[in-house]
C-alpha cells in the first residue's frame, strides 16, 4: 500500500516505501463463496492485516497480504468463508 | 454474531487508515483492535509507540498506515507524547490529536511512572493500552497485567506458586485516584463501543485513557478464533467494559451474560492445569466493587462540573 501524507511525516519520499509481502506465510487462503456472501463488512473489520477488499457485491481476500489467520472465516456471519489449504497457485 | 455494517457504522469500506504488509502474528488480536483505533482516530494524528509487539506493526523502514508514527522507548514514551501536544498547542494545531500506546508491559510496569507523570500533569494525550496479559513481544513473560495463577514464559506452574502470591494490578484504579478526565475499558470484539468511547474520549481536553484487552497468540488458541477469544473475556466477566469520568463516576457500559470461566480458558494452553478458583474470586470480587461504585448517587453539583 502506497501513501502521500498530507501532514508532515518522518519521511521525505513515503510513496517508495517497501512492504513486506506477509502472504508468502499462509498455510491456508480464505475462499469466499460469493453467493452466500451478504455483503455485511463483518470479515474487513476484523481481519488483522486489512486485507479484505470490497468488490462490489461481495468481498474477497487480498492474497499479497493475508497470512491465512482465518479469522474472517471464524466472524463470517454467514458462513461464507472456507479455510482452503494453501497449493501456491 | 449478527452484526451488519450499517449498525457497525464502518462504511465506507475503502475508507482504511492502516493496510497489510506488517510483520505481526497471524490473527494478532491487537492489531485488529489498532486498526479500529486509527479509523476513529482519523488520519491527524500522532502515534508515540512505546517498545512492544506494535513495533512489528510499524516496521522500521517503512509504514503501513497514513499517521505519524514515532518509536520510543517505555522511560521517556508518554513525556514525549505530552511534549508533542504542547508543541501543537502552541502553534494553535488543535485539530490534531496524539496518541500514545502501551502495552501492558509499558503501561503496568516500566513506564507507570511516566504514565502517572502526564496523568498528574493532565497532558492533552489519548492513552491506547493494549492490554495482552504479558510481556507479549519478547516471548511471554508476566507483567503487571497478567491475571493471577496462569502459566507465562516466566511463572512456574501454578501448583508450586503460593496462592496469595499476587494478583493482577488494576491500571484503571490507580489512574483513577489521579483524577484524570476520562477512563474506559473496551475490547476489540465491541467495536460500536470502542468507537463511541474513543469518539467521547476525544471530547476530552486532557489525559484520557481507553484500556482494551486484546488476544494474544502467546496465549496458546488457534489463530481462528482471536476474535472469540476477545469477545469471551468480556462475556465471562474478566475484562468489564466500564468508564470512569473525574476519576470517580463510574459507569457500566455492557451487562456481559456471564458464561462459565470455562468457556474462555479451554481455548487456551496458559490455563492448562490451571486451579481457576482465585480467579473466578478475583473476578466476583472487581464486579462486585464496580456495581459498588457504578450504583454511587451523585449530588447535584458533581454531576455539573464531571
Ligand atoms: C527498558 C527496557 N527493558 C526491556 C526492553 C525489552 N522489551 C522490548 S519489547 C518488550 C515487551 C513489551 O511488552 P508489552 O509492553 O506488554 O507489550 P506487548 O509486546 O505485549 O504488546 C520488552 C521487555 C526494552 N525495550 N526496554
Ligand atoms: S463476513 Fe461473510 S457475509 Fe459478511 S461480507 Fe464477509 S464474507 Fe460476506
Ligand atoms: S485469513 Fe486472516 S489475514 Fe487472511 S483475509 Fe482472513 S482474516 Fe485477513
Ligand atoms: S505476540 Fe501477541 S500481541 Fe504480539 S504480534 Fe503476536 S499475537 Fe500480536
Amino acid at each position: 500500500m502506497r501513501f502521500r501524507s498530507p501532514f508532515e511525516g518522518a519521511w521525505a519520499d513515503p510513496d517508495s516505501m517497501l512492504v513486506v509481502r506477509t502472504g508468502d506465510w499462509r498455510l491456508e487462503r480464505p475462499v469466499v463463496r460469493e453467493a452466500r456472501c451478504s455483503h455485511c463488512g463483518v470479515c474487513w473489520l476484523w481481519c488483522p492485516n486489512n486485507c479484505i477488499r470490497d468488490l462490489g457485491t461481495h468481498f474477497s481476500a487480498d492474497l499479497t497480504y493475508c497470512k491465512g489467520c482465518g479469522v474472517c472465516a471464524r466472524v463470517c456471519p454467514a458462513a461464507a468463508i472456507v479455510m482452503r489449504e494453501e497449493d501456491g497457485a | 454474531m449478527r452484526l451488519t455494517a450499517s449498525e457497525l457504522g464502518i462504511r465506507p469500506f475503502s475508507n482504511d487508515r492502516y493496510f497489510g504488509g506488517h510483520g505481526a502474528c497471524p490473527g494478532c488480536g491487537a492489531v485488529s483492535m489498532l486498526r479500529q483505533v486509527m479509523q476513529t482516530v482519523g488520519p491527524k494524528a500522532y502515534y508515540f509507540i512505546l517498545a512492544s509487539c506494535a513495533g512489528s506493526y510499524f516496521p522500521g523502514e517503512f509504514t503501513v498506515c497514513d499517521s505519524s508514527i514515532i518509536f520510543t522507548v517505555y522511560a521517556a514514551g508518554f513525556a514525549e507524547a505530552e511534549g508533542m501536544s504542547q508543541a501543537l498547542e502552541l502553534r494553535g494545531r488543535t485539530d490534531e490529536t496524539v496518541v500514545a500506546y502501551s502495552g501492558d508491559g509499558g503501561a503496568f510496569d516500566i513506564g507507570l511512572g511516566g504514565l502517572s507523570g502526564i496523568a498528574e500533569r493532565n497532558a492533552n494525550v489519548l492513552v491506547i493500552v493494549n492490554d495482552n496479559q504479558g510481556y507479549q513481544n519478547t516471548g511471554g513473560q508476566q507483567s503487571g497485567g497478567t491475571p493471577r495463577g496462569i502459566i507465562t514464559k516466566s511463572t512456574q506452574p501454578f501448583h508450586q506458586v503460593p496462592a496469595a502470591a499476587r494478583n493482577r494490578k488494576d491500571l484503571l484504579e490507580l489512574l483513577a485516584a489521579h483524577r484524570v478526565p476520562y477512563l474506559a475499558t473496551a475490547s476489540a470484539a465491541f467495536p460500536r463501543d470502542l468507537d463511541a468511547k474513543l469518539r467521547k474520549a476525544l471530547t476530552y481536553k486532557g489525559f484520557k485513557l481507553v484500556h482494551v484487552v486484546t488476544a494474544c497468540l502467546n496465549w496458546g488458541f488457534e489463530s481462528r478464533l482471536a476474535i472469540r477469544v476477545a469477545r469471551l473475556a468480556v462475556e465471562t466477566g474478566v475484562h468489564p467494559l466500564y468508564e470512569i469520568e473525574g476519576g470517580r463516576r463510574y459507569r457500566l457500559s455492557y451487562e456481559p451474560t456471564f458464561a462459565p470461566l470455562e468457556d474462555f480458558t479451554r481455548l487456551q494452553r496458559r490455563f492448562q492445569g490451571v486451579d481457576l478458583a482465585l480467579l473466578k474470586q478475583d473476578i466476583a470480587e472487581r464486579w462486585e466493587d464496580l456495581r459498588y461504585k457504578a450504583a454511587r448517587a451523585w449530588p447535584a453539583s458533581a454531576r455539573q462540573s464531571a
